[in-house]
């Protein structure tokens, strides 16, 4: 009787692999390759946009986040129009107290 | 739950920042005016939109000017302080009072037509339409300075 350890040798010695390649293998593989290079060509801005506005989770937070510069830099813009109208009006005062005496002795009054 | 509040903080945060940084630029220029002791001729020349020849002249015609005023404002200064004595001193309207009032008006018209030589002056540095823009300027000052008390806490007529 022979030892189960030959008769395992013998076995895998016999055994041969005969791959299975899939027919479509190479059009596959011609297929992800055109498919990584279009990423490629996407862009960044194409990237990013896809990024926060297509992809669910970040959707909600990227148009909050647009909402919310929006409106601070539309107030900002606002708040800094009407500091800059009442920095004109005093320094246009100021010019007039440069020239006026009457002023000048209120002041100094 | 914890990763919603980082966004939430760090959207509050871009928010803010923007504010603030875009209120510091934009008024960055007018606050450094105002801070400065030349800033009212600063604000002259941009206003006026002066060229740099127009505007050293201007300065010079300003810096001539100012011992006038100076003077003019101490004469000012002496009347109204010899009309409040004489108000305090008096009980009804002596010829003295009515001396220093005729004194103080005096001084008054004579600043008045000091600063407006002044004005045409400065003006006439100016091209044509900065020179308009500049006297009616400073013509609503001189009138809002030098109406009469009760005339200026009337209502302006409605048109």
């Amino acid at each position: 009787m022979k030892n189960p350890e030959e008769n395992l040798d013998t076995k895998l010695a016999a055994w041969q692999l005969e791959p299975e390649f899939c027919r479509d293998f190479n059009r596959e593989v011609w297929r992800r390759i055109a498919a990584s290079h279009a990423a490629r060509e996407d862009g960044f801005w194409q990237k990013l946009i896809s990024f926060l506005f297509i992809a669910p989770r970040y959707s909600t937070a990227s148009g909050f986040a647009i909402a919310m510069l929006t409106l601070s830099l539309g107030t900002a813009s606002l708040a800094a129009r009407s500091a800059n109208s009442r920095h004109w009006s005093m320094l246009e005062n100021r010019y007039v107290q440069s020239i006026d005496p009457l002023t000048h002795s209120s002041m100094k009054e | 739950m914890k990763n919603n509040l980082v966004i939430f903080a760090g959207i509050l945060f871009l928010s803010v920042g923007g504010y603030l940084g875009y209120y510091h630029f934009a008024t960055t220029g007018t606050a450094l005016m105002l801070c400065g002791t030349t800033g009212e001729m600063e604000w002259l020349k941009q206003e006026f939109k002066l060229t740099d020849p127009q505007f050293q002249t201007i300065k010079e015609l300003h810096a001539a000017y100012q011992p006038k005023c100076d003077r003019m404002c101490e004469k000012v200064a002496g009347a109204r302080a010899k009309l409040d004595r004489l108000i305090d001193g008096n009980q009804s309207v002596t010829p003295e009072v009515e001396s220093a009032f005729k004194s103080y008006a005096s001084v008054e018209e004579e600043c008045r037509q000091a600063m407006l030589g002044h004005i045409y002056e400065v003006g006439a540095v100016m091209p044509a339409e900065s020179r308009s823009r500049y006297v009616q300027t400073m013509k609503k000052h001189i009138l809002q300075t030098h109406t009469p008390p009760q005339a200026a806490m009337q209502d302006p007529p409605s048109h």
